[in-house]
């Protein structure tokens, strides 16, 4: 089994200062994100190995510019994570692929209920009704349902505010409310 | 949209399953390599690929490096960082670009085309007469234009008009920042295939620019791009507006010629006659589609042998006041779209069939506002040519008494587009300006806001939308009747009257305009206020914007 010791968000900011000096200081860093980072990329783009590649990619700028982080008292999980999606729609525009929405059916029922349409719950509904969505729109259920991110965290990544990313949430989710499915 | 592709319960991967891919120590190795991401040692992505070290995505490296240093866009620096695998170079490039805060919701501008070797005087619909010499435009190399080209005008006279352009209106002055009070602002653009001319003119232009105000402290200003600020030029002349005979390629003429003619009333070949030589037949009016709205709008493929009357650019804009429409059209896969004349002239159905399920959408054609001009041009010219055919026309049949008849909805939006100026408050002065140089030139007077009695207090305004707080892009304020915008950026001071009327608005991160409630600038206590806005999208603001400025 895989061990991977958690440690608070000052502590974190603590390594990541020592890794300034010193890159090799970022390896628990390194260890205690990457799975979290790895799904984050997996989930939309469904290859391991070009995933292997971007999340090489991701903690390699995330070290180069550490002294761009800012702390703000949360883990600097959702600054990797914001690194993560920039360098995913790099990749979007640079190889012309199709955007991939991993969705679990469990995650499908809570958003079904959510959003009170029981169209939802079908699949099929559920594409239909998420191809509604822009993509921002569609990146912040994804975030919320699929991930389980917080409002901060997706607000973090999305480089907007909380409320602002609660008041986009309620929109994408009112435009999946009302969809109709034929 | 892009394409999207879903899956489902497929990417379950536990954590021994990432572990293989963890490699640490090459992570660090690339950083010790090269602290500095770059090209050279660019992307292992780029290597797995098969694109070799010689290949550099330059531009998308460069891009995502300028995304992470430098992520906000300045309208007064752009600041270019290109990398090569030893440094980092810093360009800046000081030029500034006039951008529309909305891009779609920029002001229009009027488009003529003029023989370069004549000269002429042009009139605006507002009534701004434009007198231009012969030989007065050349090209980037000093070269005489000759031939057709294109005179693009723009004129601003009031506060929402500033804002829409997204021109500024701060002026320096010996160190002392100030806001222009505007009596009346152009643009005036010169292009010859669609490629600028250049903004040195030959001759002098001289722009009799109207406006409300007549006020002698005015002064003309230029603003020179290159440095990104207004420059003194002269002392403003006000000349007294005199009723002139109207003109060729005077705008106004065609709206008047479109709303009392009627061709349909001109009668064709009279079957009994057939033996006589072949008669002129009645020519056909050009038709001028709307501007596109920011309103829902179907793009159809249509027989273009079919509708001729139709432009091959024009999409079809619903008419929300007969047919009831919900955005969830455009979601379902239809089995067939297809185009059919409506009832009425000007409208059409946009029939959708899905199963047995048919819905008829009755819409309008309507175009884009980047074919707007290109096709305004075109339609001056068809409506010159519509003119000397009818002239002969008319000179071979007897003379039939009009009956007027019911414009089209496209016909009588295109003239509201262009009557919107004719009907607004009369323009009792004009202010001349003599020009060398093509841009924008206002005739304004600078005004230290704090100082006067335009407005003395300050506050730090917060903003909600359905009592959620929302972020914002930029402010602005109007304070009483006073030709002033005042603006600011997220997290500014807001300016305002205590005594005077406030319209103030917002753009928000979605782009669209939110406006404050008037009242909630009445006893505001300390430095900060919350403000519950009402958001509009798209022409719905400015529409609203200008219904609350002519209240004040």
């Amino acid at each position: 089994m895989i061990e991977t010791k958690v440690i608070n968000p000052e502590d974190e900011y603590e390594i990541v200062k020592a890794s300034l000096k010193n890159p090799r200081e970022f390896k628990l860093l390194y260890d205690m994100h990457y799975h979290s980072v790895f799904l984050f990329v997996n989930n939309r783009i469904n290859d391991v190995n070009v995933t292997a590649e971007i999340v090489s990619d991701v903690f390699y700028k995330a070290i180069t510019k550490l002294n761009s982080f800012v702390f703000k008292g949360v883990s600097i999980k959702s600054w990797l994570y914001k690194i993560s999606y920039n360098e995913l729609m790099m990749y979007y525009r640079n190889h012309k692929k199709d955007r991939t929405i991993s969705i679990e059916s469990e995650s499908v029922i809570v958003l079904a209920d959510e959003c009170e349409n029981e169209n939802l719950r079908d699949i099929n509904g559920l594409k239909k009704a998420l191809d509604q969505l822009n993509d921002e729109e569609l990146s912040i259920i994804e975030m919320k349902f699929f991930e389980k991110l917080s409002h901060r965290e997706i607000a973090e990544l999305l480089e907007i505010s909380e409320s602002n990313a609660k008041v986009k949430m309620h929109r994408a989710m009112t435009k999946l409310r009302s969809s109709i499915i034929k | 949209m892009k394409s999207r592709k879903y899956i489902v319960d497929e990417n379950k991967l536990n954590a021994s399953e990432t572990e293989k891919f963890k490699d640490f120590d090459s992570v660090v190795n690339r950083v010790n390599a090269n602290p500095n991401p770059g090209p050279e040692n660019g992307s292992q992505l780029t290597k797995a690929f098969g694109l070799g070290k010689g290949f550099l995505l330059v531009a998308a490296l460069a891009v995502a490096v300028w995304y992470f240093v430098f992520k906000e866009k300045t309208p007064t620096n752009e600041v270019v960082v290109s990398e090569t695998a030893d440094s980092i170079m810093v360009e800046q490039e000081p030029t500034y670009e006039i951008n529309a805060p909305i891009a779609n919701l920029d002001v229009d501008y009027e488009s003529f085309v003029i023989n370069a070797q004549e000269d002429v005087t042009l009139t605006t619909a507002r009534k701004t007469e434009i007198t231009i010499k012969k030989n007065t435009f050349q090209d980037s190399s000093g070269n005489l234009a000759t031939g057709d080209l294109t005179i693009k005008f723009r004129e601003f006279h009031d506060p929402i008009d500033v804002f829409r352009s997204g021109i500024p209106m701060q002026y320096d002055s010996a160190g002392t920042n100030y806001t222009f009070e505007s009596a009346g602002m152009f643009e005036l653009i010169a292009e010859q295939n669609g490629k600028p001319l250049s903004k040195d003119f030959k001759e002098e232009v001289v722009v009799d620019l109207v406006s409300k105000n007549g006020d002698k402290k005015f002064n003309n200003y230029y603003f020179d791009e290159d440095k990104g600020e207004w420059e003194f030029k002269s002392k403003s002349e006000v000349v007294k507006i005199e009723e002139k005979p109207k003109k060729r390629n005077d705008n106004t003429d065609l709206i008047n010629e479109n709303l009392t003619f009627n061709s349909q009333d001109l009668v064709d070949v009279n079957p009994k006659d057939s033996n006589k030589e072949k008669e002129l037949r009645a020519p056909t009016l050009p038709q001028f589609p709307s501007l596109l709205s920011n309103k829902y709008a179907f793009d159809v493929d249509f027989n273009k042998k079919e509708f001729r009357e139709l432009n091959d650019k024009v999409v079809f804009q619903v008419d929300e006041s007969v047919s009831k429409f919900s955005v969830a059209y455009y979601d379902v896969d239809w089995d067939s779209v297809n185009l059919e004349r409506g009832d009425k002239k000007g409208k059409y159905n946009v029939v959708l069939k899905k199963g047995k399920k048919t819905i008829n959408v009755v819409c309008f054609p309507a175009i884009p506002k980047k074919e707007y001009d290109r096709l305004m041009v075109q339609y001056n010219k068809d409506l010159v040519q519509y003119r000397e055919r009818l002239k002969k026309y008319n000179e071979t049949k007897k003379p039939v008494r009009p009956r007027n008849r019911r414009m089209t909805t496209g016909e009588v939006k295109v003239i509201n587009t262009l009557n919107e100026f004719a009907t607004e408050a009369k323009f009792p002065y004009r202010r001349r300006m003599r020009i060398r140089r093509g841009g924008a030139w206002n005739t304004d007077h600078p005004l230290n806001v704090r100082a006067t009695t335009v407005s003395s207090n300050i506050v730090r305004g917060v903003f909600t939308l359905d009592n959620k707080e929302i972020d914002i892009r930029r402010s602005y304020n109007v304070v009483g009747a006073r030709n002033v915008l005042m603006s600011a950026g997220i997290n500014a001071d807001i300016v305002y009257s205590k005594t005077k009327r406030n319209l103030m608005w917002v753009i928000t991160e979605d782009d669209n305009i939110a406006i404050a409630n008037p009242g909630d600038f009445r006893d505001i206590q300390g430095d900060t206020r919350v403000f519950a806005m009402t958001e509009y999208e798209g022409m719905d603001g400015i529409d609203k914007l200008k219904s609350l400025m002519k209240r004040k």
